[in-house]
C-alpha cells in the first residue's frame, strides 16, 4: 500500500467488457499504471449510480473515474446514455459541494485502445496531483486517526482499504 | 424493571424518559398509523411491548424501529402521551452503534451528501439560484435558511420538481415586504435526516457550523420555508451546551404575523397536505390555511390537520411498496377533493408525491399539479402587483 502522503486513492469503475479487458492487458504487460488506482469491476458503466460515486468521495477518494464502452459498442444498449445522465447529476452535485469537477471523469475506450486507457489514467492522476487534497480526504483521514487512537495502538493505520 | 432492560442502562433510561412503561396497550396508535394501514405487521404498540420485553435484541424492534415513518400520528392518539416519534429517534443511534441501520433509499447517497456538508473546510457553491432581481444581504438581523433545496433539485432532476423555486419565491415574498434577508453562501444542511437516521456525531458538527455562521451574519430571526428545517432549528438546535439566541420561525407563521398586503385572489381551488414536521410536530395547522384561504379556495382532504396522512417516507428511509401505496392513497384523497393543485410546505412531500404520480400502472390518473405554499403566495403577490 502506498503511503498516505503521496497521491491519494483514485477509485476507478471499469465496465466488464472493453475497459476491463484493456486494463487486464495493461496489467499483464506490466504497464506503468499509477499506484493510486483502485479498480472496481462492474458489469456495465451504466450501473454506476450517484450513491457509489458520492460514497467514494465521502470515504476519502481523491478522484473517481468511470471507464465505459463507446457509444454504439455497449453490450446492453443504454449503458453510455445512463452513464452520461448520472455523470451530469454527479457533476452538478460536486459543483454544489464545492469539489473540483476535475476529480470526476468518464472515459470511453474500445477493445483495442489499451494505450489510450493508460494515457487517460495517467493524465487523470496527474491532474489530481496538481489539484491538491480534497477537503473531504483530510476529514476522512482525521476520522480514521481518531478511530485508530481509540482502537489498540498496535494496530497499524491503513489509510484506505478496499475489502 | 425486567432483566433485559436492567442489563442495558442506556436503553432503560430511554424507555423511562419517554414513559414507554405507561403504554396501556389500547392500540389506538396502530389504528391511526398510516403505515399500519398498508403493512399489517407494523404496530407502535407492539414496538413498545417488544422493547420492554426483549430489549434491542428483539427482531421486531430491529426492523420496525427503522420502518417507522416518525410522522407523529400515534403521538396524537396516545391516551398516555408517549411520543413515539422522539422515542424512535432515541432508539436509532443505539442500533447505529451496533452497525445496524434500516434500508437507506437511494443507496444512502442523500445522507452521504449531508455528512459531506459537515466538513468544515468545504466551500460550497449553493447560491447559483440567486438572480439579479432578488435582493439579499450578507449581514443583517433576518436570515433565510434555505436548506438542502439545491441539492434535492439536482438529485431529483429526473422528477422535474422545481425545488429551488421555493427559495426564489421565498426571497421574492420577503423582498416584497421590504426585507432583504441574509442568505448564507456556505450554509450547511440542518441535519434532520442525519439525526433521524441515528448519526448524532455528524448532526452535532452541522449544528455547530450553522450556529457559528448565524452568529457571524449577526442574525436574530431565522426564517425557513422548509417544515423539517424549522422543526430542527427550533426544537433540536437549542441545547444546554451552547447558547442559541435566535428566533426560528416558519415562513407561514411569519407571513401570518406580518400581514401580506398586496395579494390578489387566484382563480383556483387547492388542497393542503400537512407536512408532519410542521403540523403534528410543531402544531402549525391554521397559519397556512388562513394564508391560503385568503388567496384561493381551499378544500380539505378526508384526512387533514392533526390527522393528515403522511407522504409515505421520512429521512430518506425505506422507500418500498408500502410507501408507494400510502402515496397513491394520499393522491387519490387529493383527487377526490377535485382541487386543481396540492399545496404543501415541505420539499420532501413534493418529491415523494411527484414520484408516486409517475406510477405507470395507474396510467396517469394520479397526476395533479403540486406546488409549495411559498410559490402560491409569491404568485398571488405578483398577480396583485401587475393588476
Amino acid at each position: 500500500m502506498h503511503s498516505w502522503d503521496s497521491r491519494g486513492p483514485i477509485l476507478a469503475f471499469f465496465c466488464n467488457w472493453a475497459p476491463y479487458r484493456c486494463y487486464m492487458e495493461l496489467c499483464h504487460s506490466k504497464a506503468p499504471l499509477p499506484h493510486a488506482i483502485y479498480p472496481v469491476k462492474v458489469m456495465c458503466a451504466g450501473r454506476i449510480d450517484l450513491a457509489m460515486v458520492l460514497f467514494a468521495f465521502e470515504k476519502g477518494a481523491e478522484g473517481v473515474m468511470v471507464l465505459g464502452c463507446k457509444e454504439k459498442e455497449c453490450r446492453y444498449g443504454p449503458g453510455p446514455e445512463c452513464t452520461e445522465r448520472t455523470a451530469k447529476s454527479i457533476k452538478a452535485l460536486m459543483h454544489l459541494l464545492g469539489l473540483e469537477l476535475e476529480r470526476f471523469s468518464v472515459v470511453r475506450v474500445s477493445f483495442d485502445e489499451k494505450n489510450t486507457l493508460l494515457e487517460q489514467i495517467k493524465a487523470f492522476s496527474e491532474r489530481l496531483s496538481q489539484l491538491g487534497k480534497s477537503p473531504l480526504v483530510l476529514e476522512c483521514f482525521n476520522e480514521q486517526l481518531d478511530n485508530a487512537q481509540k482502537c489498540s495502538s498496535s494496530k497499524t493505520l491503513q489509510p484506505f482499504e478496499l475489502k | 424493571m425486567n432483566k433485559t432492560l436492567e442489563s442495558d442502562p442506556i436503553l432503560s433510561r430511554i424507555v423511562e424518559d419517554f414513559q414507554v412503561y405507561h403504554c396501556v396497550e389500547c392500540g389506538k396508535c396502530t389504528g391511526a398509523c398510516p403505515l399500519a394501514q398498508v403493512d399489517r405487521d407494523f404496530s407502535p404498540r407492539l414496538l413498545a411491548r417488544h422493547i420492554i420485553e426483549e430489549g434491542l435484541q428483539s427482531e421486531y424492534v430491529r426492523e420496525k424501529a427503522w420502518t417507522c415513518l416518525t410522522c407523529g400520528l400515534c403521538n396524537q392518539r396516545c391516551p398516555v402521551g408517549i411520543s413515539f416519534t422522539e422515542f424512535v429517534r432515541a432508539l436509532r443511534p443505539l442500533y447505529v452503534r451496533e452497525d445496524h441501520t434500516g434500508y437507506l433509499s437511494h443507496g444512502g447517497a442523500l445522507q452521504g451528501l449531508m455528512r459531506m456538508q459537515s466538513v468544515p473546510r468545504l466551500v460550497q457553491n449553493r447560491l447559483d439560484w440567486i438572480t439579479p432581481d432578488l435582493r439579499i444581504s450578507s449581514q443583517g438581523e433576518t436570515l433565510y435558511f434555505v436548506g438542502c433545496l439545491p441539492y434535492f433539485e439536482t438529485f431529483f432532476s429526473d422528477l422535474n420538481v422545481s425545488l429551488v423555486k421555493i427559495a426564489v419565491d421565498t426571497v421574492r415574498i420577503l423582498n416584497s415586504l421590504g426585507i432583504e434577508p441574509v442568505v448564507l453562501a456556505n450554509e450547511r444542511c440542518c441535519g434532520h435526516d442525519l439525526i433521524w437516521t441515528g448519526d448524532e456525531g455528524s448532526f452535532q458538527k452541522l449544528r455547530h457550523l450553522n450556529i457559528e455562521s448565524f452568529e457571524t451574519a449577526g442574525a436574530k430571526t431565522i426564517i425557513t420555508a422548509c417544515a423539517e428545517c424549522s422543526y430542527v432549528l427550533k426544537h433540536l438546535y437549542p441545547d444546554a451546551s451552547e447558547p442559541f439566541p435566535f428566533e426560528v420561525i416558519h415562513l407561514t407563521e411569519y407571513l401570518e404575523k406580518v400581514d401580506v398586503a398586496d395579494t390578489k385572489r387566484l382563480n383556483k381551488t387547492a388542497t393542503y397536505q400537512d407536512p408532519c414536521r410542521l403540523g403534528r410536530l410543531q402544531g402549525v395547522y391554521d397559519e397556512p390555511r388562513e394564508l391560503l384561504g385568503s388567496i384561493l379556495e381551499l378544500r380539505e382532504m378526508a384526512h387533514f390537520g392533526a390527522g393528515a396522512w403522511c407522504c409515505g417516507n421520512s429521512s430518506w428511509l425505506h422507500c418500498d411498496r408500502y410507501s408507494k401505496q400510502m402515496q397513491v392513497e394520499r393522491l387519490l384523497e387529493a383527487k377526490g377533493t377535485r382541487a386543481d393543485l396540492i399545496i404543501t410546505a415541505c420539499p420532501k412531500c413534493q418529491v415523494h408525491l411527484t414520484c408516486a404520480m409517475r406510477d405507470i400502472n395507474r396510467l396517469g390518473d394520479l397526476h395533479l399539479k403540486i406546488q409549495d405554499i411559498s410559490s402560491v403566495i409569491a404568485k398571488s403577490i405578483e398577480f396583485g402587483r401587475s393588476s
